[in-house]
């Protein structure tokens, strides 16, 4: 049965969305692609003379679907006229929004995120910010008007997973759009816890990137988001303090006098 | 006559009625390429309007391309 993750108008087959940035070289990427089942991929928009070209049509070739987004601005003013250069560049209103507020940690700038999310949804745009692991800024970027939010597990590029689960499940139950876990993935297991807090989708990109096998990793990883999207539909048991036998007591046999 | 244009950050000197299209030219680009968007002084220039978008004294040029990251 079809499972698929729908975003403002659109619907996606695969829960796991790819982030371009950091890959060896375009073929690798593109194999990663491949093997992750993904039909969205993050770009990056930067000076022609500093970058080379191929990556666009590696995506479609992929199958997938380019969402630009605002990499490394630190101004709703920068985020805005980013976004605006993807929309013309890719001809897409939909963009990541990200607004990060200093170099060391790439944490989002609520501040500057809010703002630009305002004026991005006033010009037209479906905005899917990266944020904090914050229920309260998400609901925030919820009533202005954001498609999805999408939260941070740890910092970027950190794989150290996601090392608030009970925030991520506040932000899943704050906001009725959909939730996509992004940044700090590491390996698959916190791909599947993501999906098990009942994240919507994924978002991976260094931890596949820099994997000694791309692809592999990238198998692995969309295991993953399938394996906790099943656990979280399932209804998983709750937790107990102690034992709880699974076996029935009556009837156990008396095998040595006492 | 020329006009003094920054264009991704560096300093051009082109001839008058120069365009958008002409400042992309630089880097080999041309409007018909995809993943491609250009800026004048912070607002977008429509690819369509490169060729008729002329640059004056001062203009601040950007000229992106989707690439990896994020």
């Amino acid at each position: 049965m079809a499972d698929d993750l729908v975003i403002a108008d659109r619907t996606f087959s695969s829960r796991l969305i790819l982030g371009s940035g950091g890959f060896r070289s375009l073929d690798r990427f593109s194999a990663a692609l491949a093997a992750s089942g993904s039909d969205m991929v993050t770009v990056a928009l930067r000076r022609v003379e500093t970058t080379e070209g191929g990556l666009y049509e590696a995506i479609a070739a992929g199958g997938a679907t380019t969402l630009p987004n605002t990499a490394g601005c630190y101004t709703a003013r920068d985020a805005v006229l980013t976004a605006q250069l993807g929309r013309e560049a890719l001809e897409t209103n939909w963009v990541k929004l990200e607004v990060i507020g200093d170099e060391r940690t790439l944490l989002p700038d609520a501040v500057e995120l809010l703002a630009a999310a305002e004026q991005l949804v006033a010009d037209g745009f479906t905005v899917l910010p990266y944020t904090n692991d914050d229920a309260v800024l998400a609901r925030r970027l919820e009533s202005a008007g954001c498609a999805a939010v999408m939260p941070l597990g740890s910092p970027i590029g950190s794989g150290l997973g996601i090392r608030n689960p009970h925030a991520i499940a506040m932000v899943r139950e704050a906001v009725s759009v959909p939730v996509v876990l992004d940044a700090g993935i590491g390996t698959a297991s916190d791909a599947a816890l993501a999906m098990e807090l009942g994240c919507d989708a994924v978002l991976a990109a260094t931890a596949i990137a820099k994997a000694d096998d791309e692809p592999r990793m990238a198998t692995a990883i969309a295991a993953a988001v399938a394996a906790g999207r099943n656990a979280r539909l399932a209804g998983r048991i709750p937790t107990r303090l102690y034992a709880d036998a699974s076996t029935t007591g009556i009837g156990t046999p008396e095998l040595t006098s006492r | 006559m020329s006009v003094k244009v920054s264009i991704n950050g560096t300093t051009h000197s082109l001839s008058e009625s120069s365009t958008v299209a002409d400042a992309a030219a630089l880097f080999g680009v041309t409007p018909a390429e995809c993943g491609i968007a250009a800026a004048v002084d912070g607002r977008v220039v429509r690819r369509r309007d490169w060729a008729s978008t002329t640059l004056t004294d001062g203009s601040t040029v950007e000229v992106v391309r989707a690439t990896a990251g994020g």
